[in-house]
C-alpha cells in the first residue's frame, strides 16, 4: 500500500469516527435499538419456555443486523446531505480505498456495539462467552465485515434511485443471507467452545468477493 | 501546469428529456466563461460534466495539461474543482477539520498556517474551530469556497457561488475571482457580476449552445437582453 492510498484511507476513516465521536447519532440510536431487541426475544423466549441460551447467537445477530441497516442508512445520509460525497467523487482518489475505508469505519462502530451486546448476552440468556472467546470475536469480526462490506455496495447503488430508503433493505436482506447463516452458525459453535472451521471459510469467502466487487466498482457506482 | 478543455457534439438526455444537445465549445488557460441561460437551459448539467461527475450521452469531450491530452478523470480531478450551492463540507466537523480532511484527500501537504491563511482569504480567520453546522449560510459558503481553493486548482467550475453571501462576501469573492490566472466557468442569477468578471460567454437556451460570445462583442445591455430571454427566443 503506497503512502498516498494509505493517506486517503486513513482521512477518510479518521473523519468518520472523528464524526461519530461527536455526535453518536449512529452509536446510540443502533445500540439503543439492539438493546430494546435484545430485551423483547428474551421475554418472548422465557414466556414460550425455549432454553435461552440457545437464542443467544440468533438474537445477537438479529441486533447487528437491524440496527447495523439503520446505521449503514444513517451513514450514507450524512454523506449524502451537504453534498459530501460529491466532494469524494471530485477528489483525485481511487474509489475503492474510500469504499474500504467506508466499510472499515462502519465495522469499526459496528464491532464496539456488539462488545457491549456481549455482556448483556450474558446477563439476560445466561451465555458463557469463555468458552472459546478468541473465535467468538473471530467469528464476529469477519461476519460484521461481510456485512458492512456487503451494506455500503447496496447503499450506494440504490442512493440514485427514487424508492432508495425501501429499495436498500430489499436488495440488501438477500445479498445478506450467506453472510448470516455462517456469522450465525459460527457464532453457535464458538459459544459451545468448538471451532467453526467450515463457516468461518464461508464468511472469509464472502469477504473476498464483496469487498473486491465493492473495491473495484466503486468509481463506476458514485457516478451520477 | 495549463488544462484546456474541447466538447464537441456534447449530448445529455434524462430519460427523454434532453438536457444537453450537440454542444461544442473550447475552453482555454485563462478563460473566464459566464454561462448564460434560463432555468433547465443545461448549464448545470454542462457543469456536471465539465467537472467529471456526470458522462455525457453521446458527443467527445477532452482535456489537456500543458497541451497533452488527459483521460485519466484521477489526474484531472487534481487540477479542477467545483462549487456549487452544496457546501460538501462536513456539518459535525470544524471549519479547520473539514479543510484537513481535503487538504488530506487531496494529498496537498499544507500545514495548519496556511489552512489559516485560506481561511483568512474567505474571511473565516476567526472561525476556524466552529463546527460547520452552526455556521450561517452565508458562512458556509465562504467555506464552501475555501474548500474549493485549497488544491490550487487550474479550472474552478462555480455554480450559483454567490448564493447566501453578504455585501462583504460577494465583494472577497469577486475580489479572489477577479485576481486569480486560474481559469472559471460561472453560473450566476447575479448578472452584473455575471458580465463584469467573465471574459467570455456562452450562452444556452433549451440544451442548445445558441451563442459563444467574447467580451468585446458583447455589450452589457445586449448582454441584460439575453439574460431577460428576449434575445434567446429569437436566436432561438
Amino acid at each position: 500500500m503506497s503512502d498516498n492510498v494509505f493517506h486517503v484511507f486513513s482521512a477518510v476513516l479518521r473523519k468518520d469516527l472523528r464524526r461519530e465521536l461527536r455526535s453518536r447519532e449512529i452509536f446510540i440510536s443502533s445500540f439503543l435499538f439492539s438493546v430494546i431487541l435484545l430485551v423483547i426475544i428474551f421475554y418472548a423466549s422465557k414466556t414460550s419456555g425455549v432454553q435461552l441460551e440457545a437464542m443467544s447467537s440468533g438474537a445477537l445477530w438479529l441486533c447487528i443486523l437491524f440496527s447495523g441497516t439503520i446505521g449503514l442508512n444513517r451513514s450514507h445520509q450524512s454523506e449524502t446531505a451537504n453534498g459530501c460525497y460529491r466532494a469524494l467523487i471530485l477528489a483525485p482518489v481511487e474509489g475503492g480505498w474510500l469504499y474500504l475505508a467506508k466499510v472499515c469505519s462502519n465495522a469499526l462502530l459496528l464491532i464496539v456495539m456488539e462488545l457491549l451486546l456481549l455482556p448483556l448476552l450474558v446477563l439476560f440468556y445466561h451465555t458463557d462467552i469463555s468458552k472459546n472467546l478468541g473465535m467468538l470475536v473471530t467469528s464476529l469480526a469477519l461476519g460484521t465485515i461481510a456485512f458492512t462490506a456487503v451494506g455500503n455496495l447496496v447503499v450506494v447503488i440504490t442512493a440514485n434511485t427514487r424508492m432508495k430508503d425501501v429499495l436498500f433493505p430489499v436488495v440488501q436482506l438477500p445479498l445478506m443471507v450467506p453472510t448470516l447463516i455462517a456469522a450465525v452458525n459460527a457464532t453457535e459453535l464458538a459459544l459451545q467452545g468448538k471451532t467453526p472451521s467450515n463457516w468461518l471459510q464461508v464468511l472469509v469467502a464472502v469477504n473476498v468477493v464483496f469487498l473486491s466487487a465493492g473495491f473495484l466498482l466503486y468509481d463506476f457506482l458514485l457516478e451520477e | 501546469m495549463s488544462l484546456s478543455i474541447r466538447f464537441s457534439e456534447l449530448s445529455k438526455q434524462f430519460g427523454e428529456t434532453i438536457a444537453l444537445w450537440r454542444v461544442s465549445e473550447q475552453l482555454h488557460p485563462g478563460d473566464r466563461v459566464s454561462i448564460l441561460g434560463h432555468n433547465g437551459a443545461g448549464k448545470s448539467t454542462l457543469l456536471h460534466i465539465l467537472a467529471t461527475l456526470s458522462r455525457p450521452s453521446s458527443g467527445d469531450i477532452s482535456f489537456s495539461l500543458d497541451g497533452e491530452t488527459c483521460d485519466n478523470p484521477k489526474k484531472l480531478r487534481n487540477h479542477l474543482t467545483f462549487l456549487s450551492h452544496e457546501p460538501m463540507l462536513y456539518p459535525d466537523l470544524t471549519a479547520m477539520e473539514n479543510l484537513r480532511f481535503i487538504n488530506r484527500l487531496y494529498q496537498r501537504n499544507l500545514s495548519d498556517a496556511q489552512l489559516g491563511e485560506l481561511l483568512e482569504r474567505v474571511g473565516m480567520a476567526d472561525f476556524a474551530e466552529r463546527l460547520f453546522r452552526t455556521c450561517s449560510r452565508g458562512m458556509q459558503q465562504r467555506l464552501s469556497l475555501a474548500r474549493a481553493l485549497l488544491p490550487q486548482p487550474k479550472l474552478l467550475l462555480l455554480d450559483e457561488p454567490f448564493s447566501g453571501l453578504d455585501r462583504g462576501g460577494v465583494e472577497r469573492m469577486k475580489h479572489l475571482f477577479s485576481n486569480t490566472e486560474m481559469s472559471w466557468i460561472l453560473v450566476t442569477h447575479h448578472l452584473r457580476l455575471g458580465y463584469e468578471l467573465a471574459n467570455r460567454f456562452w450562452i444556452l437556451h433549451r440544451g442548445r449552445m445558441l451563442h459563444s460570445l467574447h467580451k468585446r462583442d458583447l455589450s452589457y445591455e445586449a448582454y441584460l437582453r439575453f439574460c431577460e430571454g428576449s434575445s434567446m427566443e429569437e436566436g432561438a
